[in-house]
């Protein structure tokens, strides 16, 4: 699908459309499931968070502006409800995440044992601060800028530069090891 | 990887698409189907939600319509009451007469 028939769809969905805006479902879903991943660390929750971030923007669409991009003002409306989920289920999602931070927050390449690079980078992410998580996430695997990122996550630019450079350097650390196991 | 420098302001393509990958979720088709069914089911209670406001209103201003008619109603038959009986009842000066009048009337 082009931008110009993303921005059509949101134009279409801004007037109400709701099969316009069920075929931006279709188009955001995956990134929409992976950044609620990124805040939440659990696919049950960041389904639940990503599809309540979609139900709240259709809810909201008389208020999108038609001239500005879309996908980063659902992906705010995403992150708002990830984060709210999140808050209301903090005890939960704390477990995990305490017990992967406690055995890897030194060096996650070299804990994570014989785990697949998926899984290895799914722990050193877990090792993040979440808005350190989040800001390499939106960087590099969704191509948002860091001035949107800005935007997005209410902060100041040169914060999500040092965020993206801190997450890169772990999350580097382990495909770089993963890499030299391949070459072995 | 393009650029080892974590200060390079440009995404890495290949760091991207590893992190896509591991948070790439299951069942895409079942959780976009979902979602569209509950957009559906939610669009359609929004629309009944828009129709009971209406007829609620519809339903207020009729009875509001009802009332005030009946009310006129009620009213002009217990004047047309009250002129009958005083006629009848003679207390009025003047009564006696009008009273032959229109029966003399109807004749």
């Amino acid at each position: 699908m082009t931008g110009v028939d993303e921005a059509q769809l949101a134009a279409g969905a801004a007037e109400g459309d709701a099969g316009a805006f069920g075929d931006l479902v279709v188009l955001h879903a995956p990134m929409a499931r992976r950044v609620a991943y990124a805040v939440l660390e659990d696919q049950d929750d960041a389904d639940d968070a990503a599809q309540q971030g979609f139900f709240s923007a259709w809810q909201a669409i008389g208020r999108y502006d038609a001239k500005r991009a879309f996908r980063p003002w659902l992906m705010q409306i995403v992150v708002n409800a990830a984060k709210d989920l999140r808050r209301r289920r903090r005890v939960r999602a704390a477990d995990p995440l305490d017990h992967v931070a406690a055995a890897s927050r030194d060096d996650p390449a070299r804990d994570a044992g014989a785990l697949d690079l998926g899984e290895r980078l799914k722990r050193a992410l877990a090792t993040l601060p979440e808005r350190q998580r989040l800001a390499v996430v939106l960087f590099d695997a969704e191509g948002y800028s860091q001035a949107e990122i800005a935007t997005l996550l209410g902060i100041p630019e040169g914060t999500v530069k040092s965020d993206v450079f801190h997450g890169r350097r772990a999350l580097r650390k382990v495909l770089e090891s993963v890499k030299e196991e391949w070459d072995e | 990887m393009s650029d080892v420098s974590p200060f390079n302001a440009a995404p890495d393509p290949e760091l991207g698409a590893a992190i896509r990958e591991a948070l790439a979720m299951p069942h895409a088709g079942a959780f976009v189907a979902r979602v569209r069914a509950r957009l559906g089911k939610r669009a359609w209670e929004d629309e009944l939600a828009g129709w009971f406001w209406q007829g609620l209103v519809a339903a207020s201003l009729a009875a509001v319509l009802v009332g005030w008619g009946w009310s006129r109603v009620a009213t002009t038959a217990t004047t047309d009451a009250s002129v009958a009986s005083e006629l009848l009842d003679g207390s009025r000066p003047g009564a006696d007469i009008l009273l032959v009048a229109m029966t003399s009337e109807g004749k």
